[in-house]
């Protein structure tokens, strides 16, 4: 292959498709880009095997088609310390040549055809999603997914699509979040009796690559063991998690003793200030909903103590519980400033739950 | 009238005996094997259906029975091993009461085939709950072969009590094991030759030219056969001989110490005692050394008519055999190179003749020289002789030449011993060890057990100040562990409540945890639990309250502390140093390991000539 490029697309684009590569040296070649140059349209292809993407670059001037495979570390630090608005790359099987007005670099290469291949978005049946929401769904939801390799089917993002509806479940034992958002089913697609919880890795990738263009439509597809994504410039590709993913329709709590409104700006700034005294050793914060006032208290064993209170309009019983402030920060930072959550409390042992609108609920457990 | 004392049908009698002989399938096998022995057998097959439940097959080429005394042969106390009284207590043989066979006949249906090897045919006979059968003639190969089938047919309460067949075929292999550990090919005989199948799979196959070490590696593989040291001793008509693992190769219960007495094995609380006592200061507490020794001793000089499965036997003097097995074994540890902790001074290929066990600190003390080893030993057990005082010199590497050693005392307990400097130097090496100049001299700390020593003192404040936080789980997280392990960790779910452990029944094996201690942090709670349920099933009984959260919370303590082998930086090592000061004890691990040597300055310049 042979191509003029515009450096900072191109970086841009590097940047974005390295997501995928793995971090651990499992096979050599996939630390690489691959490159597949044709008829007026170039995509670079990265994967980790689990994961991969087809990103499609805008800005090049191809000179000639063909396949190649790029050292995608090297290849990224030459465009970030180019002073170039262009530069060309040609490349084969046996090197990769960058040149600039003032520079060269001459690496060697490798077969393109050794560099593993995953599925294209030929799919008939889909689901569609506005870019808009669906970056918001994945937001509200992603953080809380599992980190133990020891809780495995927590490791990603349940995906339910069925009809006009898309719901989105992450938890990790301690905490879930759930999303719901519009969407469009194409050809009778839907997740129903199917495993479809995408890996951690997938949604970040994805929600990446969603651009700021509030047209931006996305195609999903699921299939039996992996799932296909369409966004305006690229096809991402995701072995689905295996495992049964906790039912957690089942974990909803059937019932309330108060709910609580509350203003989300104050309330974020009140957590982070009492969290100043927690440690690594203690998480507690205590928050106590009385009449008009939420006061919040901390205590940590060698840190200090802690007390901040904030109003409040509650007029019912004056509630009392423990959260470790880390989860409630996570999610009150991915929610709009300006919003009202309602908190649903049934006693200092019982998850707590928080509700934003009609389409977004945080479940969180209390420490004791 | 009827009398009302009568004399006990044949059945009952035999039942009764059988009682106390066979208890359970294993013990089957144990007799009919050590009958096969007696007989002089050099090849016994065993096949085993359902864990000895349905069948128990043993196949042996000894002397046989002549079909005349085949129907004495389940007879009670009929023997072929003993003539008079004097004999008894002069035991070469195995068996010597006539029982096993009684017992055996009394409880299960038996079928004895056997031909002597001088015979051109032999005979069989059939026992059904001691009823005999008339004898037939058997066209069979020379040898014995012998069926017990539907073992307690006739006692049902006994069969409800056994196991799953696992379970039973685990004890079944036990008895096998400890019969080809006795008879090892040596240097003027070959081995018996052994073979068990379970369920017509084949489970062990013990050659006639395996070696007592080659059978060790066969029955415990290859972990403990690569450990082992050899043992040899005598006193008097008396000898010890076989082996002892490494020390580093240790077990949390004292059931692979095996010990065999003329070839039998037996159990013996001082000897093992002995064993332990030998190994004292090289295992931690709660670690069981492994060892296969073998006492000869004349036949007089052991009673083994004691115990009506002969596994406990009494010595005429058994204060001389311990001190027998405590010496050899001592002496056969000395061998092991790598045996005691040594500090040393360069890296140039002459390290230093140092030293030795780090003791304990004594109230007050200073670092000073510290006794040998041995000569420690010795404060500990006054009573026994004292060793020649030249054995020190084989404690030392031969290859060293002899100077003077470097005295390595653990911290003392006292903080004012050395002021650290405000931000102390320090290098970590092998990211295992860190190494702090002080005042004093040179401090060298085991990340891992200091760590662990203050997170334990940490989990110990927090739960006598009642104050433990716990993270409930919104979604429960299922742990599979084994049926019997369930049972025991929910019995004790109080006590682990205690602890920030939450755990509900799940059914089948499976236990819910429900919360954790937020003091793990990002460490899997899974992992920390698992420990825990690991310590309340190998334990026998459940120990005190007061020692359960101890030993809980080092555990716990131990999975959550940093490992030897994770790279600090700068911040954590700074961390881990600055809490050291904090804890209370933090000179020994919660295991009674030091947390760190100390080389003191003055050593250092002694070393040097510098002084």
């Amino acid at each position: 292959m042979k191509a003029l490029c515009h450096r900072e697309g191109l970086l841009a684009a590097c940047q974005l498709a390295s997501v995928a590569i793995p971090s651990k040296d499992v096979r050599p070649i996939l630390k690489n880009l691959k490159a597949i140059v044709d008829e007026g349209r170039c995509t670079l292809v990265a994967t980790d095997l689990e994961v991969g993407i087809k990103l499609d670059v805008q800005g090049l001037t191809i000179q000639e088609p063909g396949e190649a495979i790029l050292p995608a570390a090297r290849l990224i630090a030459i465009l970030r310390e180019a002073r170039d608005n262009e530069l060309s790359i040609e490349a084969d099987a046996n090197s990769c040549l960058v040149k600039g007005s003032t520079f060269e670099y001459e690496m060697p290469g490798e077969d393109p055809q050794q560099f593993p291949d995953f599925p294209g978005f030929t799919e008939e049946r889909y689901h569609e999603i506005s870019a808009g929401s669906l970056r918001e769904m994945i937001r509200r939801t992603v953080f809380a997914t599992a980190e133990e390799a020891a809780r495995y089917s927590m490791t990603g993002v349940l995906w339910e699509l069925e009809g006009d509806k898309a719901r989105l479940v992450a938890t990790d034992g301690r905490r879930l979040a759930l999303a719901e958002g519009l969407a469009t089913s194409v050809g009778g697609h839907a997740t129903k009796g199917q495993s479809s919880v995408v890996p951690t890795k997938a949604m970040g990738l994805l929600e990446r690559n969603l651009q700021d263009d509030a047209e931006e439509i996305i195609r999903i597809c699921f299939r039996p063991n992996d799932v296909l994504f369409r966004t305006g410039r690229a096809v991402i590709y995701s072995r689905l998690v295996e495992g049964r993913f906790p039912d957690y329709r089942a974990v909803m709590p059937k019932k309330k003793t108060e709910t609580i409104t509350l203003e989300l700006q104050p309330f974020l700034a009140a957590v982070r200030q009492a969290a100043i005294m927690t440690d690594n050793d203690n998480k507690r914060v205590t928050f106590k909903f009385a009449k008009e006032k939420l006061t919040l208290q901390a205590q940590g064993a060698n840190t200090g103590r802690s007390k901040i209170e904030m109003p409040l309009t509650h007029d019912g019983k004056t509630m009392e519980i423990n959260f470790n402030p880390e989860y409630l920060i996570e999610m009150l930072r991915v929610l709009p400033p300006e919003t009202t959550l309602q908190l649903e409390l049934i006693d200092a042992g019982s998850p707590a739950l928080f509700r934003c609108g009609d389409n977004y609920v945080y479940l969180v457990m209390p420490l004791t | 009238m009827v009398a009302r004392i009568q004399q006990l049908p044949t059945l009952i009698v035999n039942q009764i005996a059988a009682g106390e002989v066979i208890e359970r399938p294993a013990s089957v096998v144990k007799e009919l094997l050590e009958n096969s022995v007696d007989a002089g057998a050099s090849r016994i097959e065993i096949d085993v259906e359902q864990g000895g439940q349905d069948l128990i097959r043993l196949v042996d080429d000894g002397d046989g029975i002549d079909p005349e005394d085949l129907p004495l042969a389940f007879s009670n106390h009929a023997t072929s091993k003993l003539r008079k009284v004097d004999d008894l207590f002069a035991i070469g043989t195995f068996g010597f009461r006539g029982e096993a066979l009684a017992s055996i006949g009394g409880v299960a249906h038996v079928v004895l085939q056997s031909r002597p090897p001088g015979r051109e045919v032999g005979a069989m006979i059939e026992c059904r709950g001691s009823e005999l059968s008339p004898v037939r003639p058997w066209n069979g190969s020379p040898g014995t072969r012998i069926e017990v089938r539907q073992l307690f047919f006739n006692t049902p309460v006994r069969r409800k009590f056994l196991r799953t067949p696992a379970t039973e075929m685990g004890h079944i292999t036990e008895a096998v094991t400890r019969l080809a550990l006795a008879h090892p090919r040596t240097d003027d005989r070959p081995g018996l030759h052994l073979v068990l199948r379970h369920q017509g799979k084949s489970v062990y196959e013990v050659t006639r030219t395996a070696t007592l070490r080659d059978r060790i590696e066969l029955f415990f593989g290859s972990d403990v056969a690569n450990t082992l040291y050899r043992v040899e001793g005598s006193a008097g008509p008396v000898r010890l001989k076989g082996y002892i693992c490494d020390p580093s190769c240790d077990r949390g219960s004292a059931r692979m110490q095996y010990l065999f007495v003329n070839g039998r094995w037996v159990r013996d609380r001082s000897l093992g005692h002995a064993v332990q006592e030998a190994f004292r200061g090289l295992l931690m507490t709660g670690r069981y050394a492994i060892s296969f020794l073998f006492l000869e001793l004349p036949p007089e000089h052991v009673d083994v008519n004691v115990h009506p499965t002969k596994s406990e036997v009494r010595f005429r003097h058994a204060q001389s055999l311990y001190h027998l097995v405590y010496t050899s074994v001592k002496q056969a540890l000395r061998q092991g190179e790598q045996l005691i902790p040594r500090l040393q001074v360069n890296s140039a290929s002459e390290p230093l003749p140092a030293v030795t066990e780090p003791t304990p600190p004594a109230q007050g003390a200073i670092p000073r020289p510290t006794p040998s080893y041995i000569a420690r030993q010795e404060e500990s057990r006054p009573a026994l002789p004292p060793l020649p005082s030249r054995a020190e010199e084989p404690m030392l590497p031969p290859r060293l030449p002899s100077r003077p050693a470097v005295p390595v005392a653990p911290l003392p307990a006292s903080d004012t011993m050395f002021e650290q400097p405000a931000s102390p130097r320090v290098l970590q090496l092998y990211d295992c060890y860190l190494v702090v100049e002080t005042q004093e001299g040179m401090l060298v700390i085991d990340q891992h057990a200091l760590h662990e020593r203050i997170l334990f003192e940490q989990f110990k404040a927090r739960l006598n100040e009642g104050s433990l936080q716990t993270q409930a789980l919104l979604i429960p997280e299922p742990v599979d562990l084994p049926g019997e392990a369930a049972g025991r960790v929910l019995e004790q779910a109080e006590a682990l409540a205690e602890l920030g452990l939450g755990v509900e029944d799940f059914g089948g094996g499976t236990v819910l945890l429900t919360r954790y201690p937020v003091l793990l942090g990002r460490r899997s709670p899974r992992a920390a639990f698992l420990a825990v349920v690991d310590y309340l099933t190998t334990q026998e009984r459940l120990p005190t309250r007061e020692v359960m959260f101890n030993e809980l919370l080092s555990l716990m303590a131990c999975h959550s502390a940093v490992r030897s082998g994770d790279r600090l930086t700068p911040e954590q090592i700074e961390e881990l140093l600055a809490h050291r000061e904090l804890a209370l004890d933090h000179h020994h691990c919660p295991h009674g390991r030091p947390t760190s040597l100390l080389l003191s300055r003055q050593e250092l310049e002694r070393q040097f000539r510098r002084a």
